[in-house]
């Protein structure tokens, strides 16, 4: 299973980020931070990027900046 | 009933009294602002004896309400020269609270040369020290003997030799809670310089052994929403990058789109950003036992503080952010992460504004006096200003003067102030916060980015830039705005709050106007007074004519949007 | 500036273009479909038309005739559970403004959780629906080209809209010939909401040059034929010429949006329930002075499409008022009523002004105008 943020996902071989990221409904903009497994993925790495057994995808907004 | 202070440095008095009836239900970046506009000439000496220095606790001081411990520090700016409110986090406003003291009041210069501190005691006395056996000594070294002296359990509000020499960049760190380091910064606007001249050393604030007990109308109703308020923060902030890695998350979306700040905001991209992200951040935290999720104030359930160590895991800095890190950084085309902690770690030490000194740096860099992206070179001109230097004293001065001097046409300043870590021609919409904020240019009045239809556009960019200046003020006035950011989907239950806590209606215009719009309206007014004009309120023409090479774009807003930005 | 153009419906146009309906559903893979219309439009044997061409092609049909004017989440959510349990696999709306957007509400529906209340505002993260095929029967609202759904919200007593791919048509059919029986003060409240669209699209903050070329287009035909369709309804080329007018402003206010003009038209709508063309026109000539100020290069074009000669070196308050005066001129051609004819009492403009800047549109005005000087534009116009 990979999770992305509390939704558990079917995982396959083969399966992107960018996969993941769709099978859970969610479509990232340029402002949501993606943390797969502890590290941030640039956005244009989610084609990419391909995700494990027990991957875990977390979604952080930023709400404002720093 | 809480108390206020008021020390008067020529006569070396300290005398308490009860908060006026005026200020009851005012905290923060409002309360300052009505004490200034009626108490401190808009048209004085920010050095001089006229000029007073403020430090106040929050509407919300002494209540349960997550992060609302902010202590707002006012004053004339003797940089921008009008107001300016710069706040902070630490332990200071915390331990302030559970004193009973919701403002302290520094008037008047000293009649002879000297050095004091304030301490208030653990039971509550306050008295003006001798303070003259610290002269010359920075902040880390200072909190070691404040502790030395008057135990562990304690805060320290102080300036280091940047403040005694009154550098206009000079910042008044607090200690964070916990570890003690002095490495929160109320680093805008030179207020470090306005406490220097004071004479004013340092406040110190033990714990009380009796706890101040706040007043309220119906505290039953105010626990009840508070703690909704509080949930609604927690579960939000466990998916805020704040949390979870810190300010420095930012950089991965500002260095993506263009607005991350590069080579003094030429507008070019800066690939290496990432050598100084987020991922390279949480590398050395977790290798070298650095932490991050520290709450720099008790209670605070963001925990966007952090404790770096340097390639032997020995201590370096706290508190370590975003604006540092972008400007120090890419701004001044450097990509050594650790370069740049030792930075923040001597901007922290001597008490300089790192946003105003990184600009000043880059600004060297553009003029020639040093390399682009020389951070040996920049850490050098850094011990200069620690070291009192002739040219030292010059980039104590800040990014404007020291740009004049060197002959460098792109100066980055508003209101005489340097710009933060985000590029105005690549969101609009912090662009006109720059332009129009009373406190110059200040991200932190209102950061539009991901906000309005397209960053790089005009649409709607002034419209939300007025909404956030407006909360901004606001939210400035109750807690920190990272915790506040989270409650926009509940905004009314401030209201709610404000008539538990001080009876009345919930009414949120009590909240949006009464601490919003006011405070607005009333700091713009104390600048007319202060001699600010229209011309005050634009960008540096250099973003008017110079193209982002990242986006195309130009800072293309129109006057007339940034002259109505304020008519309510 | 660099602006940006991004809603686009593929159309087909002429009379009797809506007699290849079946077709082109067809044509997009549809095999069963909801159509969905007021009881009107059935009354008056269009409905009955489409259903017919539609099964002629060989496309099996459910239909739903409740639409309600200003559409309510209600009647909307209830559709969308027959779309559901029908399995309906495409979605054709004929009708006015109230039919599309109900078609809309519908398709957000489809694939995407009730209530439609919590999808308000920009939404880019919905599940996508089915094909949709518009055809509108008035000129207009321009809502068969647009990517928005204006909903009455039931339980807080406004009006929304929901902005997303979710509401963009597979295909537009204008066919000129279903509006022949509009009556002249609909012909009329519709006209000038086209009217709206473009002057506003033209003048607001996120115009860009080819939502303004559509524009411009608009006025100019709007100008013409207006007067015409209103008069003599029965004149076909008046009809085409006002529905493609109308489907140009709405191209043009898809991309370039609209601003104050339709904010007040919201508020007042609400409170006075007026229509809504209407609602858009009392105060419309004002509004567009106003603009002047930082626009007047765009209302000088106004003013051309308008047949207003200016002189080169006409100030912007001189640009402001002849837009003003023209645009009054052809609302007071169609006969709309102003707000003291309507019965709106005076007394009331004051409290609509913070209600109008309360408005989602309000944030795209070109500069920041104050509550009383909305006030101050209502009154001006309050007798116009």
């Amino acid at each position: 299973m990979v999770t992305v943020n509390n939704k558990k996902i079917e995982f396959y071989n083969g399966m992107t980020v960018a996969d993941a990221l769709k099978a859970a409904g969610e479509v990232p903009d340029a402002i949501v931070l993606v943390m797969v497994d502890g590290k941030i993925l640039p956005h244009n790495k989610f084609d990419v990027e391909l995700v494990a057994e027990n991957t875990q995808i977390k979604l952080l907004p930023l709400i404002t900046g720093g | 009933m809480w108390s206020k202070l008021i020390i008067d440095m020529k006569a070396l008095t300290v005398t308490k009294e009860p908060l006026d009836a005026e200020f009851q239900e005012l905290g923060g970046r409002a309360l300052i602002a009505q004490y200034m506009i009626k108490n401190v000439p808009p048209q004085c000496d920010p050095l001089g004896n006229q000029n007073q220095l403020l430090f106040c606790n929050t509407v919300f001081a002494g209540t349960k309400l997550t992060t609302t411990h902010r202590l707002s520090i006012g004053s004339k700016s003797p940089l921008t020269g009008g107001i300016k409110e710069s706040n902070v986090g630490g332990y200071a406003a915390s331990l302030l609270a559970d004193q009973g003291i919701k403002l302290i009041v520094v008037k008047e210069l000293p009649s002879s040369e000297g050095l004091w501190l304030l301490h208030i005691d653990s039971k509550g006395k306050a008295t003006l020290k001798d303070a003259s056996i610290y002269q010359g000594i920075n902040n880390y070294e200072l909190v070691e003997k404040i502790h030395e002296r008057f135990g562990n359990k304690l805060a320290t509000i102080s300036i280091g030799s940047a403040g005694e020499r009154q550098y206009k960049n000079a910042s008044i760190q607090v200690s964070e809670f916990g570890s003690g380091h002095p490495s929160r910064a109320a680093a805008r606007g030179g207020l470090g310089a306005v406490m220097g001249s004071k004479g004013l050393k340092a406040i110190v604030i033990e714990k009380p052994e009796e706890r101040y007990k706040v007043e309220y109308a119906d505290e039953a109703k105010f626990n009840e929403i508070c703690q909704k308020l509080n949930k609604v923060i927690a579960e939000a902030a466990s998916n805020d990058p704040f949390h979870n890695i810190g300010t420095i998350a930012t950089i991965e979306v500002t260095g993506a789109n263009g607005i991350l700040p590069v080579d003094n905001f030429s507008g070019r991209l800066f690939p290496e950003y990432t050598e100084v992200g987020a991922n390279k951040f949480m590398t050395n935290l977790a290798t070298r036992g650095g932490r991050n999720k520290l709450a720099c104030q008790p209670g605070c359930v963001v925990q966007c503080s952090n404790c770096y160590n340097d390639k032997d895991g020995n201590y370096l800095t706290s508190g370590f952010e975003y604006e540092t890190i972008a400007l120090f950084g890419p701004n001044c085309h450097i990509s050594d992460l650790d370069a740049i902690a030792q930075m923040d770690r001597i901007c922290d030490d001597i008490g300089v504004d790192t946003i105003e000194t990184a600009n000043t740096i880059a600004v060297c860099m553009e003029a020639g006096k040093i390399k682009w992206g020389d951070a040996d070179a920049a850490l050098s001109l850094l011990k200069e200003m620690a070291d009192g230097t002739e040219f030292g004293r010059l980039l104590g001065n800040g990014c404007e003067a020291v740009g004049k001097s060197l002959g460098c046409k792109r100066i980055p300043v508003v209101k005489h102030q340097a710009m933060a870590g985000y590029d105005p021609r690549n969101t609009k919409g912090t662009g006109i916060t720059y332009a129009t904020s009373p406190m110059g240019a200040d991200h932190t009045a209102g950061l539009t980015m991901g906000r309005a239809f397209d960053d790089t556009g005009r649409t709607a960019q002034a419209y939300v830039s007025n909404k956030l200046q407006v909360a901004m003020c606001f939210a400035d006035s109750m807690m920190c705005i990272f915790a506040f950011a989270h409650t926009v989907p509940v905004l009314p239950l401030f209201g709610e709050l404000m008539a538990a806590l001080y009876g009345g209606s919930p009414d949120f215009t009590r909240v949006s106007v009464g601490l919003g719009v006011k405070t607005l309206l009333t700091e713009r007014a104390y600048n007319k007074m202060a001699g600010m004009t229209i011309e005050d309120d634009r960008l540096p023409d250099f973003f008017y004519n110079e193209r982002s090479i990242a986006t195309g774009s130009k800072f293309d807003i129109n006057n007339v949007e940034l002259e109505v930005l304020f008519d309510f | 500036m660099i602006t940006s153009y991004n809603v686009f419906v593929p159309s087909l146009m002429g009379c009797g273009s809506s007699l290849r309906t079946g077709l082109k559903v067809r044509e997009l893979g549809c095999k069963k479909v909801l159509v969905v219309y007021d009881k009107g439009l059935k009354a008056v044997g269009i409905a009955d038309t489409i259903v017919e061409n539609l099964r002629n092609a060989g496309v099996e049909i459910v239909c739903f005739d409740g639409v309600l004017p200003d559409p309510p989440d209600t009647m909307i959510e209830e559709a969308a559970e027959i779309a559901r349990n029908e399995a309906v696999d495409g979605i054709v709306a004929v009708g006015g403004g109230s039919a599309i957007d109900t078609a809309k509400g519908i398709n957000v529906l489809i694939n995407n959780a009730p209530p439609i209340m919590q999808y308000f505002g920009v939404q880019k993260r919905l599940k996508p629906g089915v094909p949709m095929v518009f055809i509108p029967t008035t000129s207009g609202t321009g809502s068969e080209v647009t990517n928005m759904c204006v909903i009455s919200c039931t339980s807080r007593g406004n009006k929304d809209s929901v902005v997303s791919p979710v509401c963009v048509a597979s295909l537009a059919i204008l066919d000129p010939e279903l509006t022949l029986g509009l009556p002249p003060k609909m012909t009329a409240s519709t006209g000038v909401d086209a009217l709206a669209h473009a002057v506003e699209s033209l003048t607001g903050g996120n115009s860009n040059p080819l939502s303004d070329a559509l524009a411009r287009e608009a006025i100019r035909t709007i100008a013409k034929w207006l007067p015409i369709a209103y008069k003599d309804g029965s004149n076909i080329e008046a009809r085409e010429q006002m529905l493609l007018a109308s489907m140009f402003a709405g191209m043009a206010f898809t991309n370039g949006l609209v601003h104050l003009g339709h904010s007040i038209a919201h508020t007042l709508g609400a409170i006075f329930h007026i229509p809504h063309g209407v609602a858009c026109a009392v105060a419309l000539p004002e509004v567009i002075e106003y603009t002047a100020r930082t626009e007047y290069k765009k209302v000088r074009m106004i003013c051309e499409c308008l047949g207003v000669e200016l002189p080169e070196d006409a100030s912007p308050e001189e640009i402001g008022a002849a837009a003003r005066n023209a645009l009054r001129a052809l609302i007071k051609s169609v006969d709309i009523p102003n707000m003291k004819e309507l019965g709106i009492p005076i007394e009331a403009i004051a409290k609509v002004a913070p209600l109008v800047i309360a408005d989602a549109g309000f944030a795209l005005v070109p500069y920041r105008i104050p509550a009383s000087k909305v006030a101050a534009i209502l009154q001006s116009a309050y007798e116009a």
